[in-house]
Formats: structure tokens, C-alpha cells, sequence
């Protein structure tokens, strides 16, 4: 199990450094960083001293070495449009936006596991149709709109629920939901579909044969072996919605990583992306490795290299 | 005695969007105490669908009919899935035919026969484990305590399979149903787990229905023998006069693809019966047999074929003159 966790975090590791060299490049490729901060009418003269203060006049490599190295320990550097400490700005977005992805999962996983396990039990009846309506609404709404339509009813109309800003509990669950509605269809088909082959399984069959109760044959026999890919796709999701909470942190005016992120690539504040990226990306792998050691917690064959 | 199973006009129909199927018609037998019933015949006869339709497992679109189920004396067919599921388990044991599918990969050995122990009786985990040893060992696993910490995958087949029979005993059951539990498994692994499921049997006076495709299994290990034929019984007799007089076409079809050692019956091929067995629907009359029969003849295709029945309890469903069926048994022991 160690020697298996051990080459999962090598792996992880190598993974976020190629992400944000990758994503060093593109940015490097996608424009003068110089220019864009000197603006229009700036004289070769004042683009050359930005240059040599950001060190953008030296090789890529080295700038992105450099880059990393700092990184490491966590000093992202300055940002240029605020000349704040860049490391600050994310540890500060960072817990917001954890707490929205997080929150969001728990709906999608709330909401699709038991329903998913419903329509595996009885396919192609009511339940199942029902089930899949449910899901495929979410996954056919643009999740924008879906959040507007949230504010209406849960904000405008009821008046249940606060719909802008992150100062309480409260604030995050109809961004939470909107954000993870569009989760649920994946999460739903999947358990479906996992459910269905286990349910019909040889290994049920002994445990039904057994006299188990049916608590024990749904849950302690079926469920543990069908949610083994849904865990895998969670960590998935998760990094989407971490990465992919842009859009419904504007909508709900949330201060997270999205907004940020957001921000900052319209002020073209290169050193805030560049860092972004390899803490989205870091995050994301590590979602992976957790996903990965999970499930090697909960099937010994992983654990055993099968 | 009393029987430990009676089983009368047990049936099983699926009904699907083309046709209604009858994977199981009207199948009857009794067990009784201490002896060993092999259902036999070829793959998609219908063999275990009965044992599943017994044990009240059947496919969900499957649906059960019978006249009469009776397990030690009580009335199953009547029973709630709760009073089934206190049965099951407890006083009926099941091995299944692939041992490497039949365990959760998921949980250890261990964990896996105590949940049973536990379930139907009002004992302790220690006693439970307490019996999970003394039944590996009753298997021949060497190690028990090792093997209970273990996975199936960590396990072979041949292991597996005596561990799938260790949980089948678990709860001491009157009766064990065991569907082909050997033919997944290498030709000196199949022998040795027949053996040892016939001392066990003998040790606890267990009741043992054994399916099986395979003559030659059924020939050493079998009482009494069922010939399933498309969802029927067509033969039924004991194992020797069975082999020594069958009476049904099908029954010395099946006989006559047994390899004998050292003959060069078949010039040495193994032989198989031409055809496949077909699938039954509710429209379908007459002999299923009849497409493959060498002895079909214009009665065969009329409906409502009957058991007859000579001395000693041997029964069999065919129309042709017990003279002409003696003819073909002649013929195939010739
Ligand atoms: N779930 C199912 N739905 C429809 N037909 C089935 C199903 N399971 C088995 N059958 C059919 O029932 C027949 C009997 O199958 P089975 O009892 O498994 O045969 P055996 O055990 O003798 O090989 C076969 O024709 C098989 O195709
Ligand atoms: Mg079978």
C-alpha cells in the first residue's frame, strides 16, 4: 500500500509540473506580457525596464525554472496590477471556492447516488423514467441559467435564501446546487449503469443465496463494488467544478479562485494565471491521488496490483 | 421417510416482447434424507433455473409456478421472501458453478463466511470465526487462519471453490444444491472437489442435489438421476438402472457421448449430440426432443406427452413403445 501511494504521488507530482509548464508556454505564446502591461503608446524604453524588472527579456526555460523554483516554496511572486503578494490572493479565494466545489459535490452526490440506486432496482419502470427526467434536465439547462432560475424563485420570489455574495453558510447553497445539478445526470447514469451490472453479478446471486437481508445485499454487497468508479469520476468533477466555478461565482458574486481567475486574465495579470493554473492543476491532480488511494481502500485488488 | 424436498409441477415462464419462454415445465422429484440427486443435461436445459426456482432466486422477469413445494414438511411455495431468506443460507446450502464470480472480490474469506454464520445464527463473532476455521479446515485449506485474512483473488480456483462449499455449510444445512461446481475447474481439481463434497455429505447427513451436464460425474456420485431435456424432465431413475436401461432417446444420446476409456467407440473424438437444445415458448407442443431424435416418428409432435412409469420408480416421457426405446438401449450398450 505505501509503495503504491508512493508512486501514485511521484506520478501526481510530474503530472502538475508538465500542467503548468504547458500552461507557462501558452501563456508566453499567447502575447507580449510587456506590451499588454505597458500598454499602447508605451516607449521601447519603458518596455525594455518592464522587461529586465520581470525578468520576461530572459529565456523561457530559465523564466519558467525560476518560476518553479519559487513556486515550490510558495512564493508566486507580485502581482502586476496590484503589486500584492500573489500567494496571499490565493490562500485568501482558495477556502471559498473549496467550500463551493465541495458543497456542490455533496448535492450532486446526494441527490444522484440514491437515485441512481432506484432506477438500477427497478429499470425501465416509473422510477427509472422519473430518475433520468430529474438528471437530464439538469444536464440540458446551461447552468447559468439554471442558477438564474434558482435566484428567482429561491431569492426574488421566496425570499428563502441570499443570492449574492459568500459571508454565510446560507450564501453557498444555491450556487452549491446550481453548480452541482449540472453534476448529477454523469453521477446518476453512472451509479445506474455500475449498479445494474453488480446487481446482476454472480457475487449477488451467492449473497441473496445466503438469505441476506436485503440491506446487506444492496449496500454492504452491491454498492461498495459499484462505487468504485463513481469515486474516480467525483474527483473528476470536483476539478471541474473547482476549475469551472467561473462563471456561477459571477453570477452569485462569490470572491473564489473563478473570480479571480476571471479578474485577473482581463487585467492581464500574468503572474496571478500562471499561478491559478498550477494551483487549479495541483488540485486536480491531487483529487486524482485521493480518488486513486480510495479506492485502493476500498478494493483489495487495486492494492494488490490487479 | 420423509423427504427432505418434494417438489410437484414446478414451472418457471419469462415472458418477453416476442414470446412467452418456459425455461422450466412441470419439473417433480423428491429428495429424500442423506441421498445425492444429479439433474443432468446439456447446457440451456433448464437445470439451474430449477435449483434457482426452488430457492426463490429466479431473474426478476422470471415468474415461478408450483403445485407443491415442500421443504422438511413445510410448505415453501406459501412462504413471504422474508421466511425464504431465513431458509436459504441456513438450512439450504448453495455452490455455484464459477467460483472465481461467485465470491465478492471486495471482502476477505473470513468476512464472507462469518456474515452468513452471523446472520441465522445468535452467535458471537468469535464463534462465528471459530466456525469459519473449523470449516476451512473441514474443506482441506491448509492455513485456515491465514486464508480467512485473505481475498478471493488471492485465493485459486479449486480454493475458491472450497471456500464457496465451507460457507455453503456454514449453518449445518439439511440440503445443498451444488450447480456444476466443477466445471470450471481443471479435471484433477473436479475430482477432488467431488469427493470431498461426497464425504462431507456423508459426515452431516446432508441431502445433496447435484446438476451437472456430465454423465460420468453423475455415474460416481449420484443416487438417482433427473435427465433434463428443454425445461423437462424426461427421464428419471436411479443412477444404475438409469445407466443400464435408459429408456429415453435423449437419455441414450447423452450416454453414448460419455468417452469410454481405452475404446475406440467414437474412433477416438469426443462426441457431442448434433443440434442444439431448443427454446421452449407457450406456444410450442410435443416432444422437444423430436428434431433430434433418431426415433421421431408422427406421435412425437402430438401434445401432452405423459410420464410412464416401470418398476422401481423408473419414469420417463416418451411416446415410442417401451419395446422400441428398450431397442435403442440395446443398441447403444451393444
Ligand atoms: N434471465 C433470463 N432471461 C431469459 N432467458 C433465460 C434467462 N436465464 C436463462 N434463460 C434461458 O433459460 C434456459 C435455461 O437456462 P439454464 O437454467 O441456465 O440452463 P442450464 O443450467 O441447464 O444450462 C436457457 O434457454 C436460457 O437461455
Ligand atoms: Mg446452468
Amino acid at each position: 500500500m505505501a509503495a503504491f501511494a508512493l508512486r501514485r504521488v511521484l506520478l501526481a507530482a510530474l503530472v502538475a509540473i508538465t500542467v503548468s509548464a504547458i500552461a507557462f508556454g501558452l501563456l508566453y505564446l499567447s502575447g507580449d506580457p510587456v506590451r499588454a502591461l505597458a500598454g499602447e503608446n508605451a516607449t521601447d524604453e519603458v518596455i525594455q525596464r518592464l522587461s529586465q524588472e520581470y525578468g520576461f527579456d530572459r529565456p523561457i526555460g530559465e523564466q519558467f525554472l525560476s518560476w518553479l523554483g519559487k513556486a515550490v516554496t510558495g512564493d508566486f511572486g507580485k502581482s502586476i496590477y496590484f503589486n500584492t503578494d500573489v500567494a496571499e490572493m490565493i490562500w485568501d479565494r482558495l477556502p471559498i471556492t473549496m467550500a463551493l466545489g465541495v458543497m456542490a459535490l455533496g448535492f450532486a452526490i446526494c441527490l444522484s447516488i440514491p437515485l441512481g440506486v432506484l432506477a438500477a432496482l427497478r429499470p425501465n419502470t416509473f422510477v427509472d423514467k422519473a430518475a433520468l427526467t430529474i438528471s437530464l434536465f439538469g444536464q440540458a439547462l446551461p447552468n447559468f441559467w439554471f442558477a438564474i432560475l434558482l435566484i428567482i424563485l429561491f431569492g426574488l420570489t421566496l425570499r428563502w435564501l441570499p443570492i449574492s455574495g459568500n459571508s454565510s453558510f446560507a450564501h453557498f447553497i444555491l450556487p452549491a446546487v446550481a453548480l452541482g445539478y449540472y453534476a448529477t445526470p454523469a453521477f446518476m447514469r453512472l451509479i445506474r449503469a455500475e449498479m445494474m451490472d453488480v446487481l446482476a453479478s454472480d457475487y449477488i446471486r451467492t449473497a441473496r443465496a445466503k438469505g441476506l437481508s436485503t440491506s446487506s445485499v444492496l449496500f454492504k454487497h452491491a454498492l461498495r463494488n459499484a462505487i468504485i468508479p463513481v469515486v474516480s469520476l467525483a474527483a473528476v468533477q470536483l476539478g471541474f467544478m473547482l476549475g469551472g466555478s467561473v462563471i456561477i461565482e459571477q453570477v452569485f458574486a462569490i470572491k473564489g479562485l473563478g473570480a479571480l481567475a476571471w479578474e485577473s486574465i482581463s487585467r492581464s495579470d500574468y503572474p496571478v494565471v500562471q499561478a491559478l493554473v498550477l494551483v487549479i492543476s495541483v488540485i486536480y491532480v491531487g483529487l486524482t491521488l485521493c480518488a486513486d488511494l480510495l479506492n485502493a481502500a476500498i478494493d483489495p485488488r487495486l492494492r494488490h496490483g490487479h | 421417510m420423509n423427504p427432505v424436498l418434494e417438489v410437484r409441477g414446478l414451472s418457471v415462464e419469462i415472458p418477453t416482447a416476442s414470446a412467452t419462454l418456459r425455461p422450466v415445465r412441470d419439473v417433480s422429484f423428491d429428495l429424500h434424507p442423506g441421498e445425492t440427486l444429479s439433474l443432468v443435461g446439456e447446457s440451456g436445459s433448464g437445470k439451474s433455473m430449477t435449483a434457482l426456482a426452488i430457492m426463490d432466486l429466479l431473474p426478476r422477469q422470471a415468474r415461478r409456478s408450483v403445485e407443491r413445494l415442500r421443504f422438511l414438511g413445510e410448505d415453501l411455495a406459501g412462504k413471504s421472501a422474508g421466511e425464504i431468506g431465513r431458509l436459504r443460507g441456513a438450512e439450504i446450502g448453495m455452490v455455484f458453478q464459477d467460483p472465481m464470480t461467485s465470491l465478492n472480490p471486495v471482502y476477505t474469506v473470513g468476512n464472507q463466511l462469518m456474515e452468513v454464520y452471523l446472520r441465522h445464527k445468535n452467535a458471537s463473532k468469535r464463534e462465528a470465526r471459530e466456525r469459519a476455521l473449523f470449516l476451512l479446515d473441514k474443506v482441506n485449506i491448509p492455513d485456515p487462519a491465514l486464508r480467512l485474512c485473505q481475498y478471493p483473488h488471492q485465493l485459486s480456483g479449486g480454493l475458491r471453490q472450497r471456500v464457496m462449499i465451507a460457507m455453503a455449510l456454514m449453518c449445518g444445512p439439511a440440503l445443498i444444491i451444488a450447480d456444476e461446481p466443477t466445471t470450471a475447474l481443471d479435471v484433477t481439481t473436479q475430482s477432488q472437489i467431488l469427493d470431498l463434497l461426497r464425504s462431507l455429505q456423508r459426515e452431516f447427513h446432508m441431502a445433496m442435489i447435484l446438476i451437472t451436464h456430465d454423465l460420468g460425474v453423475v455415474a460416481h456420485f449420484a443416487d438417482r438421476v433427473s435427465v433434463m431435456y428443454a425445461g423437462e424432465i424426461v427421464e428419471q431413475a436411479s443412477t444404475d438402472d438409469l445407466l443400464e436401461r435408459p429408456m429415453h432417446p435423449y437419455t441414450a444420446a447423452l450416454l453414448d457421448c460419455i468417452p469410454v476409456p481405452g475404446s475406440s467407440r467414437h474412433g477416438g473424438k469426443l462426441r457431442s449430440i448434433p443440434g442444439v437444445v431448443p427454446l421452449i415458448t407457450s406456444g410450442d407442443q410435443g416432444c422437444a426432443f423430436r428434431r433430434r431424435c433418431d426415433h421421431a416418428q408422427d406421435v412425437c409432435k402430438n401434445a401432452g406427452i405423459a410420464m410412464r412409469e416401470l418398476s422401481g420408480g423408473h419414469k420417463f416421457r416418451c411416446v415410442l413403445l417401451p419395446q422400441n426405446s428398450a431397442d435403442v438401449a440395446m443398441k447403444n450398450h451393444a
